[in-house]
């Protein structure tokens, strides 16, 4: 963690840990999760399906609902706890400080009202000030911000009548009405087709400068971290394996796990007849966690220690940590390290 | 059939990019229209189909009808064209006596006509039909949603467990146990209808409208609970819109689609179970009346109830689809592009 620039932590997750209560036992979906987002940084959450990115996201802004149950941990939004906050409380912080887009925009708009009554209602419940007018022009306004040709039209327009491409826009415009501090992008391209992610994803990295806004970008692509990310938080099982710049990621990740994710990204110079690369194995069963390592059944590099013991949080450089017995054996006495 | 769901989604596209909300509107109203006068032609048809079975049976009185009123317009278009006296004639003479002499025909010379018997008993059922049904979604609606909160709770098992014994529940053991405990032992209520008493409305209209209820509120129950998963619901939780208006705008809308569309069935069912309600109650409503005509056999009497219930019931329809395209957007525009299709459908249907 950042001891040196903690004056300007505007988020800070510590020991966060959720659960679903399922027929079939505990589901641990999170794990005792800690990362920190600055104030205008730009905080990529990676990791593979059902290693709890969106859960963690979710619990921040409080939108869990049972079964999922959080057992622990705090979520300080300046300075100020916001875990388990009643309903009332969180509207205060949902969309006016802390406001999010989600992955299927097709399916985030109500289908019976218009987009339009949908963002000034935004407006209204967040802003008491502002009159219908207001609400209306500032809605449009924004909606132009997104780069939509014809704002007042697609005002009186149903979701339905619109393509992902331009939901997802408009959700990224309603998410941006009242000027928060944080924005949680949950996997916004996933269901989008590549030439409309990359749209996206320019027109949330211009919002994003422009409004000096902090974003926790969800993804299991690691094109798109390299793009807009200033930090990365490799999640695998519930679990932060490995944090660290996107540098760092990059170009000297530690966890094995992170570097075979690495390894997976599809190149353009591989040829076609090869098929494509994938990590062997399935993830660890979340209701039965073992004693050791998330990741330790399918590390090609685990020891006896990786099932028996979980690994430390090692310290590689400053900002960058990995949990693995690999870098722990490292900083403790120079033996067995992997050529990797 | 691929076919026509393709053009009307295009349809729908072309409406979206007009943008044009007030010509939507005006369409709407030409569809209301266009459906009303449809219920000429509909009525026509099962009036004929009606009106073949019932002349057919044996001693019909149907086919005893004399084609010749005694000097109307269509008498002497009948002595002009010499017309015959067989199935076709008479069915012409018993819809013209309808429309020109609001006639629905006599069994015995000495009856006075169908119109004046049941102008009043009429009256009686739509008011036992629409204030079922107006409990019926007054209470059926909020006890479901309620319920829906209460998801696994004390208050929706309690809940669960009424609707489930009293859709399970036929009309008539209702009104049977009802009677025996309110007007018997308690002798709150008249067990009889008395004209000049409102109250005696009370017992029959609680008997219809328990199982409406019952259903709508499951109905409601369902829905709602299935809306609640919609991500939209938590999208609009994230945006910082008071719980309130998350669960009594949003929600609710959404909830209530299947509810509406599942309406006009629900009033067909009520309107049925007004027919056993009014016998045991002796409510003198068009159910009581039309059990008694086919009791004696009297064929222009029981066309003729049919023929007003129809007329009841579409209209009940109408009034149903007319507020599904008020909650559901999709549908409104449906109504404004594809009118002709839609109808035929339905009258098919």
């Amino acid at each position: 963690m950042d001891k040196d620039s903690m004056s300007d932590i505007l988020l800070d997750v510590r020991e966060l840990d959720v659960s679903f209560d399922t027929h079939t036992g505990k589901l641990h979906a999170v794990n005792k999760i800690s990362y920190a987002v600055r104030e205008g940084e730009v905080m990529g959450l990676v990791g593979e399906s059902g290693s709890g990115k969106t859960v963690s996201s979710y619990s921040i802004l409080g939108l869990l609902k049972p079964p999922a149950v959080i057992n622990g941990g705090r979520v300080l939004y300046k300075g100020r706890d916001i875990l388990g906050l009643s309903n009332k409380e969180a509207a205060a912080i949902r969309g006016r400080e802390i406001s999010m887009i989600f992955q299927n925009p097709m399916s985030c708009f109500d289908p019976v009202f218009t987009i339009g009554s949908q963002m000034t209602e935004t407006v209204l419940a967040n802003d008491k000030t502002a009159s219908k007018a207001e609400a209306a022009a500032r809605s449009i306004d924004m909606l132009r911000e997104v780069s939509i040709r014809n704002p007042g039209q697609l005002m009186r327009r149903y979701s339905y009548e619109l393509s992902g491409g331009m939901l997802q826009r408009v959700m990224i415009a309603m998410a941006l009405l009242c000027k928060p501090k944080l924005l949680i992008a949950d996997e916004p391209t996933t269901a989008l087709d590549v030439t409309i992610q990359a749209a996206i994803i320019q027109i949330l990295k211009k919002l994003q400068k422009q409004h000096n806004m902090a974003m926790l970008y969800i993804t299991h692509n690691f094109g798109i971290v390299a793009e807009i990310c200033d930090r990365v938080s490799v999640m695998c099982g519930g679990y932060i394996v490995e944090q660290g710049s996107t540098d760092d990621i990059f170009y000297s990740s530690a966890h094995p796990y992170t570097q075979l994710l690495m390894k997976m990204v599809p190149r353009m110079d591989t040829p076609l007849s090869e098929p494509l690369p994938y990590i062997e194995g399935l993830p660890s069963d979340p209701t039965a966690l073992g004693e050791g390592c998330v990741f330790c059944t399918r590390c090609p590099y685990s020891r006896d220690i990786c099932r028996e013991k979980k690994p430390p949080e090692v310290s590689l450089a400053p900002g960058h940590t990995a949990s693995c017995w690999l870098r722990a054996d490292n900083a403790s006495a120079e033996s067995g390290r992997p050529s990797v | 059939m691929s076919a026509r769901v393709g053009m009307s989604s295009d349809a729908e596209k072309r409406a979206g990019k007009k943008g044009n909300r007030t010509g939507v509107r005006l369409k709407v109203a030409r569809y209301i229209i266009k459906r009303t006068l449809l219920f000429i032609p509909a009525i026509l048809v099962i009036l004929f189909i009606l009106y073949t079975l019932i002349y057919f049976l044996p001693g019909s009185r149907m086919a005893m009808m004399p084609i010749s009123r005694g000097g109307d317009a269509l008498d002497s278009l009948f002595t002009s064209i010499s017309a015959p006296d067989n199935f076709f004639t008479k069915f012409v003479r018993y819809i013209y006596n309808i429309i020109a002499h609001r006639d629905f025909g006599r069994s015995t010379p000495s009856s006075a006509g169908l119109m004046s018997d049941i102008a009043y008993r009429i009256k009686n059922t739509l008011l036992l039909l629409l204030t079922g049904v107006g409990a019926t979604i007054v209470v059926g609606v909020p006890l479901g949603i309620y319920a829906a909160l209460r998801k696994g709770r004390a208050a929706d098992r309690v809940v669960s467990v009424i609707t489930v014994f009293l859709s399970a529940l036929p009309p008539y053991t209702v009104a049977i146990v009802l009677a025996i405990v309110i007007c018997v032992r308690l002798s709150l209520l008249p067990v009889t209808h008395v004209a000049s008493d409102p109250k005696a409305y009370i017992l029959p209209t609680v008997t219809i409208a328990l199982g409406g209820i019952a259903s709508v509120a499951r109905m409601a129950r369902s829905s709602m609970l299935e809306v609640l998963e919609q991500p939209y619901i938590t999208a609009l939780r994230s945006k910082g819109l008071p719980e309130r208006s998350v669960i009594l705008k949003h929600a609710l809308k959404n909830a209530m689609i299947p509810v509406i569309s599942a309406l006009g069935g629900l009033i067909a069912q009520l309107l049925c179970g007004t027919f056993v309600v009014e016998n045991f109650f002796m409510v003198p409503g068009l159910g009581s009346f039309m059990l008694n005509s086919l009791s004696v056999r009297d064929h222009f009497e029981i066309l003729g109830c049919a023929v007003i219930l129809i007329i009841i019931l579409m209209c009940m329809n109408l009034v149903s689809d007319i507020l599904y395209g008020f909650v559901n957007p999709k549908i409104r525009l449906r109504y404004a592009e594809k009118p002709a299709r839609r109808k035929r459908k339905e009258a098919a249907g």
